[in-house]
């Protein structure tokens, strides 16, 4: 019998990580590192996950973790810290070379926006800085390339599209969010493309990965076998719902909203969290996260959410990047990794919705303030 | 009147947000001798906001105390509440009060048989909202309760201590045996306790993030809960009548209703539309208060461990029926 694998994940306990560890759990021995037990519930419903606690930042517990494992899969990524990431990703990069172990990178799209030529793959141009995430991870998968072309580092890197299905952040939960509470603005682009991929897809990539010799060096674009526009995307969320509505505007009428201080004075009271996206609201906020008991934090949760139960509706309206995503008409190509991984995405858009729902259903019912006679 | 004497055994997070502030409000009642905890420097780093003293070692303290706040990982509330009944100490546990009805039954008894308090720490109960529905389901103005919804759930950030909480054994089940303990009883207090129960929740091999429960108390009725600590389902309750429904939040102040008769009743002199909300700190105090009550003056208006026995009954089911699958 073939001895299981050794993998050890950072970012475990996030949307990618916790999927990934459901896939893997019955082949493979898995470690996490974790940085508190709180972030551990996710993972509380398996028993044989080897949890380490400590940082990126913690080489001994980094160098203690990685010896041991076949293969590191790193998800993990802080928006608060790009200098945890770089550092981060600097340890995990010494260390997989030290003990010669295999490394599978967990990069995005991102990376190549803002999307602009018709079709976008591996050979696609990284385009100039355009908001910190992208900035952030093109540093983070820069410092991997360097390593597998400088130091023969054993390293694979998945470049995902938009990652849809239970728990995403970004393009489940925050759509189903903002529908709920509000109406969602975007372009008027039936032409758009959303190169969108069920998470379970990224999952079977990332095993593919783990598994793969012949990928060693390469990076992968990794996204579902078809697309749709984003306005049909953005409708499967709201029909689901059955709250909240899709607003198509013009471009134009968008980009003049965003400068429109009384509609952005709407927007922020409808939804106080945009002020976050204020990069000196951002600053401030940051200085602050540490310094917040967890007594204050859970007052200023419960502040906001008796603000939201009383807030106007509101109009969610999307910023700059986000506005330049949902008008490209960009298609992502994922030829390279189903020649050299063996990549197959399992669900096209419909199947993966139909899964998708089952956990909208679950998470999403119908409020019951708004049952009651 | 002699202050009691009072022990807190275990410093986690439970204490160090809520116990600290409220025991310092009632200082006047209680005199905090004794923390104790496995950890020597939480338990010091506490003791000296008391000017108290403290140890690791809890048997050591029953014949210094009266009572016990037992704030422990759930596995030990069951011994360590025992040990203390059986030496003469009144005890307030924390939620859950044990991890199964037996052990419960036990603390029961035992503090029958020595004319003692056991309390158990589920302090929505004191909730001006739970005491007028209290007052509300004892009079069924709206008639039978045909149906209700129940649901609570949040990703989970509780800043836990240690990593027992993600122990099956220690921890005696998910979330359903934590938050549930609380949804579950303030279920059972305002609906009865069913027949039969369905039980469906997503363990793999350890202990449950999410967890479907299906009061079934004849044919045509019956009640949901819903919980998770993976998913924002807010915590509420929306009970069915007869006549008509209500919402109700299971933390926090709000009922409401359409019907006229119920925005007109008066429980305890408050309508539903002015029932005040009252912090943890404040409800813990109140806890506090209705628990030292009782051991000075033979108040009985304390939740008692009977109170929450059955809720303990129907978590255990699920388990068991869990198992069993």
């Amino acid at each position: 019998m073939q001895e299981r694998k050794k993998i050890l994940i950072t970012g475990g306990t996030g949307f990618v990580g916790s999927n990934l560890i459901g896939r893997m759990y019955n082949d493979y021995d898995i470690s996490v590192l974790v940085r508190n037990h709180s972030s551990y519930a996710r993972l509380s419903r398996y028993k044989n996950i080897n949890v380490i606690t400590g940082s990126l930042s913690d080489q001994g517990a980094l160098e203690d973790s990685i010896k041991s494992v076949d293969c590191v899969v790193h998800l993990a990524y802080d928006p608060s810290s790009q200098k945890s990431n770089l550092s981060g990703i600097n340890n995990i990069i010494e260390t997989c070379l030290k003990y010669d172990k295999k490394l599978v990178h967990m990069s995005t799209i991102s990376v190549y926006e803002p999307l602009s030529s018709p079709t976008i793959n591996e050979k696609s141009e990284y385009k100039g800085n355009t908001y910190a995430y992208a900035k952030d991870k093109k540093e983070i998968e820069a410092l991997v390339t360097d390593a597998i072309s400088a130091k023969s580092l054993k390293a694979i890197i998945l470049q995902p599209t938009i990652i849809y299905g239970p728990y995403s952040g970004p393009w489940t939960d925050r759509i189903l969010g903002q529908l709920r509470t509000g109406d969602v603005v975007i372009p008027d682009n039936d032409s758009s493309v959303c190169n969108a991929v069920h998470i379970d897809d990224v999952s079977e990539a990332t095993v593919l990965a783990i598994n793969s010799e012949s990928a060693i060096g390469e990076t992968f674009l990794i996204s579902g076998p078809d697309y749709i526009s984003w306005p049909e995307f953005f409708n499967h969320f709201a029909a689901s719902l059955k709250e909240g509505a899709v607003l198509r505007y013009a471009l134009k009428d968008i980009k003049k909203n965003q400068r429109n201080p009384i509609r952005l004075a709407r927007i922020i009271l409808g939804d106080p969290k945009k002020a976050i996206d204020w990069e000196p609201m951002k600053s401030i906020l940051k200085s602050l996260q540490y310094k917040l008991t967890p007594k204050m934090k859970s007052t200023i949760k419960s502040v906001y959410a008796t603000y939201k139960k009383y807030s106007p509706r509101a109009i969610y309206l999307p910023n700059g990047p986000l506005l330049s995503l949902f008008n490209s008409e960009s298609v992502v190509e994922i030829k390279k990794a189903k020649d050299i991984l063996g990549f197959a995405p399992k669900y096209s858009f419909d199947s993966g919705f139909k899964k998708t729902e089952e956990y909208i259903k679950w998470a999403y019912p119908l409020p019951l303030e708004k049952m009651y006679d | 009147m002699k202050k009691i004497k009072v022990g807190v055994i275990g410093c986690g997070a439970v204490v160090e947000l809520f116990y600290l502030a409220s025991l310092k409000r009632l200082k006047s009642q209680i005199d905090v001798s004794y923390f104790v905890d496995m950890n020597e420097e939480r338990a010091e780093k506490f003791a000296k906001k008391f000017n108290c003293k403290f140890t690791t070692d809890y048997k050591s303290i029953s014949s210094q105390v009266d009572a016990a706040i037992i704030a422990t990982p759930h596995h030990l509330h069951h011994p360590i509440g025992k040990y203390f009944l059986e030496n003469g100490v009144h005890v307030l546990i924390e939620k859950p009060i044990s991890n199964s009805t037996k052990e419960v039954e036990e603390l029961i008894s035992i503090a029958k048989e020595k004319s003692l308090i056991a309390s158990a720490g589920n302090f929505r109960r004191y909730q001006d909202s739970m005491l007028w529905m209290k007052s509300f389901t004892k009079e069924m103005p709206l008639g039978k309760l045909m149906s209700f919804i129940a649901r609570e759930g949040g990703k989970y950030n509780w800043p836990v201590t240690t990593n027992s909480f993600w122990d099956k054994k220690s921890a005696g089940g998910g979330v359903l045996i934590d938050t549930g303990a609380h949804t579950i009883d303030q279920v059972a207090m305002l609906c009865g306790a069913p027949i039969s129960l369905e039980y469906n929740d997503n363990a793999i091999d350890n202990i449950e993030t999410d967890c479907d429960v299906k009061f079934i108390y004849s044919d045509d009725v019956s009640g949901d809960v819903q919980l998770s600590r993976t998913i924002a389902l807010g915590a509420g309750l929306l009970l069915k009548y007869e006549k008509g429904s209500l919402y109700l939040d299971l933390i926090g102040k709000r009922i409401l209703s359409e019907n006229d008769l119920v925005n007109q009743l008066k429980y305890n002199g408050h309508t539903i539309a002015d029932l005040k909300v009252q912090d943890y700190v404040k409800l813990m105090e109140r806890q506090l208060r209705h628990w030292s009550d009782a051991i000075q003056n033979n108040s009985s208006s304390y939740v008692s461990a009977e109170d929450v026995l059955p809720s303990i009954q129907i978590i255990e089911t699920c388990y068991t029926q869990n198992n069993k699958a």
